[in-house]
């Protein structure tokens, strides 16, 4: 019996051993790969998976002294509002590309994890975070938000930072076991939460049995994150390299406002026309006090908020906080007061003093007509007035 | 937490990792039974939830059969009716036919759950054997086990209670559980891994993923021989688990495919293809069918009966699978195809060539694709799904 | 007794068209490719036609059927 042991044992081994040699080889392939044949166009781009969900891009990227963005919806559409970053950098003042991180749904607790999965190169780089007040409104973020953006390989590096505290891990940890609770394809990282997240001697066991699977379960993500974004690299490789543009920040700011006029004519909260006529025309009535009843500083995301300043604190990545405010005329008609969103900002704004963290608080904003395209989303002011920010403070 | 059964190599190592206490039992010769029992317990809160809409709908549900099959138990071994029996089997069906008629309206969709449909036929095989007298002892637990065995609880195989409860209640000495159990078992589950998680993961990552929206003649067909293979590979894989898991807890569940694609006709196609579905739909549907319609005299010919019956029989195959309309073509389209195998099995062309090992190779050919039109239409790619 | 074994024979003669089964009545009639899913039907009439037994297809097993002694034993067990 031993000898069939011995043999089946042969059987699974030797190709496994195969296997690993190969995987090895390609992973150091990728990993030069990567680096060698970026195109900053890449970054430019918004909602690119493989920035988002995975590693080894951001990780990379960190290395070539772009200016990081991390936000969401107000991100997109850089085709469409010619101030978003992505078309403003590099500029004759900051000489640095733009990576566009994150999307619609990404919030606190989703960056938390991915600058927690980044490595020590990540600290001193130029990184941005962008906080909406819209991340607050409901008591409970949004569950399937979360899952769609979630990334468990960047959990799996999350978890494996020596440099985060434990407490902070534990918070994540039973954050992201009751936010993945019940959707069975997110069964392995929900499992590992749910064990880490528990105290008792049974659960660590039980998380120690398990720590050689999760081993091999991350080396694999992490060899298909690097194949998945080579291959998004590649795809961008031969774009056209963006020039170092000259700008005259006087001018742009009347190009700005005459575009926003000429965006913004059937309605009195400075929305674009279609966004007005889709969302606005016809339900004008239901809207009004439709926030009446938002308490926005009871939002579990102000926890999440304060525990991704202090990861950034705790792991030395020290991100320019951009406090966003929002179309003061259309939250004032919804109920939302403005009363209770500068609570909201003191709020935001006290967390980011009390980690040390260098912040921009747009609360005099709020009434500036084409700031915002919409009713929450930077626009042509507003983004023309962080770029020219962003250029002084990292310059 | 939910955890889907065998979908990817996490789940089935959670699960494995409930078998262990029975493998141990297993080494030590000991019975599994009860240790078994536990697993499924543990199994079955992994698969429904704990605490979820699902997890109540299934205990509901298992209250509700449990009664009827208790209950009819006692009554039969007292008294013979079939008015009882007609309406006992009529409630059973009562649960999965409301499920399968709501379902696809958005406010029902989160009727029914997993399993309910594999889960329906132990209970129906059950009530038949016990009105035919075939089931002398029902201990409550037994039933319960064999009704929810959760290694084959989402899609089969689907096992006999007799056969079952012989495993069941053997003590397997060391050295048959390590060989014919247990190590059959870790082969078959490998298998499986090869299969499912294997083939047939790259199959519709390569192929069927990569399909274009507009159909030509040409996708169609290159759609159909994929969608063939993805479907064997990963329900053979699927069974594959299903059946490894079920030897290592000492119960020698039966087999669902043989070669499939090498049948000669339809006939036996389905004597190869998901065989304990097959089989189940032969003994309790198609046979009894026959066997009442020529007796009371509906039909005078066992040819006419044979072949309404597999019309029949078919056709509600495919309801089973779903009340939509490609599902019930698929049903009647086999139905269509046994028949015509039946002529094509009678008829001077076979008798005359059926020695012949070209007209075996060329009969396998054809055979093949007459499954994969079958195949084709019930993947509901023609119909837009 | 003798009476029902050549009934057997007659039976599993008519339902596997041929009369090489009364040689070996040990032969495996499922291997050998003579009796399949259908004849479970055709010898349950056969059955109810010539001893008037009525007989459900899950009374029996594949083994009771798998060779002529075998179904020989399994007859007898029903007829008493």
């Amino acid at each position: 019996m031993i000898k069939k042991i011995l043999r089946y044992v042969s059987y699974v081994l030797i190709p496994f051993a195969v296997v690993m040699v190969a995987a090895y080889q390609y992973n150091n392939y990728l990993n030069k790969a990567i680096i060698l044949d970026y195109n900053s166009a890449l970054g430019r781009n918004y909602g690119v998976d493989e920035m988002n969900k995975g590693v080894s891009l951001l990780k990379s990227n960190a290395n070539k002294g772009d200016l990081i963005l991390l936000g969401s919806s107000e991100l997109a559409n850089s085709d469409y509002i010619a101030e978003n970053p992505a078309n403003m950098f590099p500029n004759t003042d900051l000489d640095s590309q733009v990576c566009l991180v994150g999307r619609a749904g990404t919030q606190s607790l989703l960056d938390a994890i991915r600058i927690g999965a980044m490595d020590e190169n990540f600290k001193d780089k130029k990184i941005v975070f962008i906080v909406s007040l819209q991340w607050f409104l409901d008591e409970k973020i949004d569950v399937n938000s979360f899952r769609a953006n979630f990334s468990e390989i960047q959990f799996y590096k999350f978890m494996n930072n020596s440099k985060i505290d434990d407490s902070i891990k534990k918070y994540v940890c039973k954050r992201t076991y009751s936010l993945l609770s019940g959707q069975s394809s997110l069964a392995a990282p929900c499992f590992y939460a749910y064990l880490y997240s528990k105290d008792n001697l049974f659960f660590r066991a039980a998380f120690n049995a398990f720590k050689p699977y999760y081993y091999l379960r991350e080396k694999f993500l992490d060899l298909k994150d690097k194949h998945e974004s080579y291959k998004a690299v590649k795809k961008f490789k031969d774009a056209p390299k963006q020039e170092i543009k000259s700008i005259d920040w006087e001018k742009e700011y009347k190009i700005a406002e005459e575009t926003g006029k000429s965006e913004c004519t059937n309605n009195s909260f400075y929305v674009y026309d279609s966004y007005y006529t889709e969302y606005f025309k016809h339900n004008l009535d239901s809207l009004k006090n439709y926030y009446g009843n938002v308490k926005l500083c009871e939002s579990d995301e102000l926890q999440d908020y304060e525990m991704a300043l202090k990861l950034f604190n705790d792991t030395g990545v020290k991100p320019y906080v951009i406090i966003v405010s929002t179309n003061g005329y259309y939250y004032d008609y919804a109920g939302l007061t403005r009363e209770k969103r500068l609570e909201l900002y003191d709020e935001l704004v006290s967390r980011a003093k009390k980690y040390n963290l260098d912040y921009l608080d747009l609360r005099d904003y709020e009434y500036t007509p084409y700031f915002y395209k919409d009713v929450m989303h930077l626009g042509w002011k507003g983004w023309l007035y962080l770029n020219e920010k962003f250029t002084k403070y990292f310059s | 937490m939910v955890f889907s059964q065998y979908t990817n190599i996490f789940s089935l190592i959670i699960f494995s990792s409930l078998l262990i206490p029975g493998i141990v039992a297993g080494f030590m010769g000991k019975r599994i039974k009860y240790l078994g029992m536990i697993a499924s317990v543990f199994a079955l809160c992994m698969i429904m939830g704990f605490h979820t809409l699902q997890m109540y709908q299934f205990l509901i549900f298992l209250a509700c059969e449990s009664i009827l099959i208790m209950g009819y138990y006692f009554f039969n071994k007292r008294a013979k009716s079939d008015f009882v029996y007609f309406w006992v089997l009529i409630l059973s069906f009562l649960p999965i036919i409301l499920i399968k008629s709501v379902i696809y309206l958005p406010r029902f969709n989160f009727l029914g759950f997993v399993g309910i449909s594999y889960v329906s036929f132990r209970v129906w095989q059950l009530i038949i054997e016990i009105h035919d007298n075939h089931i002398e002892k029902l201990p409550f637990l037994d039933m319960l086990y064999f009704i929810t065995f959760f290694p084959t609880i989402s899609s089969g195989p689907i096992d006999r209670y007799q056969r079952f409860t012989k495993d069941l209640n053997n003590a397997i000495p060391r050295n048959e559980y390590i060989n014919d159990y247990l190590f059959v078992g870790i082969k078959k589950i490998l298998l499986g891994v090869v299969y499912k998680l294997g083939i047939a993961a790259f199959i519709n990552l390569y192929v069927i993923e990569k399909m274009p929206h507009e159909k030509t003649f040409l996708s169609v067909v290159i759609y159909m021989y994929a969608y063939t293979f993805y479907l064997f590979f990963d329900f053979a894989g699927y069974s594959n688990f299903a059946v490894g898991t079920s030897y290592i807890l000492g119960i020698k569940a039966p087999e669902n495919f043989n070669k499939p694609f090498l049948a000669r006709n339809m006939k036996e196609f389905w004597d190869r293809w998901h065989i304990s579905l097959s089989k189940w739909f032969g003994d309790y549907l198609f046979s009894r069918f026959v066997l009442n319609t020529l007796r009371n005299g509906t039909f005078k010919s066992k040819k006419m009966a044979v072949r309404c019956g597999y019309l029949l029989t078919m056709t509600i195959m495919g309801l089973w699978h779903g009340f939509t309309l490609f599902y019930v073509a698929y049903g009647v389209y086999q139905g269509i195809m046994l028949v015509i195998t039946d002529f094509y099995l009678k008829s001077k062309v076979y008798r005359k060539f059926k020695k012949s090992g070209c007209y075996d190779i060329v009969s396998r050919i054809v055979c093949f694709q007459i499954v994969a039109i079958g195949m084709l239409i019930f993947s509901g790619y023609l119909f837009n799904v | 007794m003798e009476d029902l074994k050549n009934i057997a024979f007659d039976i599993m003669e008519e339902i596997c068209e041929t009369d090489e089964i009364r040689e070996d009545p040990d032969l495996d009639l499922m291997d050998a490719g003579l009796i399949d899913s259908l004849s479970t039907i055709n010898i349950i009439l056969l059955i109810e036609d010539k001893l008037g037994l009525k007989l459900q297809p899950t009374d029996f097993t594949k083994e009771d059927i798998s060779t002529v002694n075998n179904f020989i034993s399994f007859l007898e067990g029903k007829v008493k």
